[in-house]
């Protein structure tokens, strides 16, 4: 068995509590798309983590909640026969649009404030602010791309999808770099027919933006982007449904260089300096 | 005892109906799971209004994703609680700080005298199997589960290495599914 085999023990509880795993994402999807024991290691980790909430003391699921969720997919699905009198306190999410209506004197202290500060204060102040600002951004930014992945990972491994393709991501010939970045690529089909373009990189220069494009050498097109770790690691998910991957994979196709039916060409590029990093094909 | 398999079942038939846009089905599954879920928000998220709001959003979230639910992915209960961990997950690193602490303190089950004696003892199961693990094996579980941390973060707070953490995840989470499963609570 591989060495993925063999690590998968510990990679599947990190995997079902949705931890990042330490193997490269790619080789471990398409081992488990193969492997029906280690997806079964997947699927008995995560019912056993849909079982640990029992164990706290039962509490009572509160009425106003109901009320609110049930008043909420009653304007959602344009049944207002039971909606409430007052629909302006029943937006996207009517307890948040209440709190606000109940601190808005606060909320508009808070801002006129703030405008004070902006237009009155030496500047430091309000560069201090954006400086953390842009910082905790990133950081979010980056922890919303790791989420994403995880749970689409996870996603991927209950349900059981299968690879369809799969692909190593070298640096390109033309522009050859230190020869650090490597990468993997992996596509997934479930079975709602949405498609999953999973992307694991390592040897990133640190905390730099990526971004990652489809297509064949001359038309590319970009479907989104990464922050690479401090460590040089970075990872992406791209998901479309049928008819999106299919236009991306025509791009592939009509291009001259370009990749048969069953090739889909694809790369990672430095957002600052737009070269290309790595590019790979998928068959 | 009533095991969760027959649960299971008209867990499924809900959903079905959910996703045919049926209201009342999801109002029954609240009933069926809201108690469960607020738990569990109380618990990893330390307030009870920050846990109401997580516990809409996760209704509203299975109410307007329901069409990628697929019964062979695993039980309803363990898709509910992965979204309430994630979204509870989401608030906890917005904050920056677990607000609960790094112990693991198992009320009584015996606070509700209304709960269905069959749903009591199934829980009691639970706890049971929770509470035989080692020291050692439940404060990494509450570290991971319970507070949302990292596997490094874990390590950090717990002042262990990082590969004792997986190691030890691993084995609290063998040993609760061997347990589970004696007990005829899991498949």
């Amino acid at each position: 068995m591989s060495r993925v085999h063999d690590e998968l023990k510990e990679q599947s509880t990190l995997l079902a509590l949705g931890l990042t795993p330490d193997v490269p994402v790619a080789s471990l999807m398409g081992h488990l798309a193969e492997c029906e024991e280690c997806r079964a290691l997947v699927r008995d980790v995560h019912e056993t983590a849909g079982r640990l909430p029992e164990a706290l003391a039962p509490q009572e699921a509160p009425s106003r909640v109901r009320d609110r969720i049930m008043q909420q997919v009653r304007l959602e699905t344009g049944n207002h026969e039971s909606a409430p009198a007052h629909p302006e306190t029943s937006s996207r999410n009517p307890s948040r649009s209440k709190a606000f209506s109940f601190r808005r004197p606060i909320a508009q202290f808070a801002l006129a404030a703030a405008l004070i500060l902006l237009v009155f204060g030496n500047g430091s102040l309000w560069w201090q602010t954006r400086l953390q600002s842009d910082a905790y951004q990133a950081l979010e930014t980056r922890y919303q791309s790791e989420l994403r992945w995880l749970r689409s990972a996870e996603y991927l491994l209950i349900s059981g999808a299968s690879a369809t393709s799969r692909g190593e991501l070298q640096p390109p010939p033309a522009h050859p770099s230190d020869g650090r970045a490597r990468g993997q690529a992996a596509l997934f089909q479930t079975p709602q027919q949405r498609y999953y373009l999973l992307i694991q990189v390592e040897g990133l220069e640190r905390d730099s933006v990526y971004s990652v494009w489809v297509g064949g050498a001359d038309e590319k097109e970009k479907v989104g982007e990464f922050t690479s770790t401090p460590s040089g690691t970075g990872s992406y998910v791209y998901g479309a449904d049928a008819a999106e991957w299919a236009r991306l994979v025509h791009l592939s196709e009509t291009q001259t260089e370009a990749p048969t039916e069953t090739q889909i060409a694809l790369g990672v590029r430095a957002e600052s300096t737009q070269q290309p990093v790595l590019t790979g094909l998928m068959q | 005892m009533e095991l969760p398999f027959d649960r299971r079942e008209d867990d499924n038939q809900l959903l079905f109906r959910i996703q045919s846009r049926d209201e009342r089905a999801l109002e029954a599954l609240y009933d069926r799971y809201g108690g469960l879920l607020f738990a569990l928000l109380l618990r990893m998220l330390g307030e009870r209004e920050m846990a109401e709001e997580v516990l809409q959003d996760v209704f509203l979230t299975v109410w307007r994703a329901s069409s990628v639910w697929d019964h062979q992915r695993g039980s309803v209960q363990a898709w509910l609680v992965a979204i309430a961990r994630n979204r509870a997950i989401d608030q906890l690193r917005k904050r920056r700080a677990p607000s609960v602490p790094l112990t693991f303190d198992l009320p009584s089950t015996d606070e509700r005298p209304d709960e269905v004696a069959v749903e009591r003892a199934i829980s009691a199961e639970v706890k049971e199997s929770v509470s035989s693990l080692p020291d050692m094996y439940r404060e990494v579980l509450e570290a991971v589960y319970f507070s949302g941390l990292t596997q490094k973060e874990a390590a950090q707070a717990l002042e262990i290495p990082y590969g004792t953490v997986k190691s030890r995840l691993r084995l609290a989470f063998e040993r609760m599914a061997r347990a589970l499963r004696a007990r005829g609570l899991t498949r």
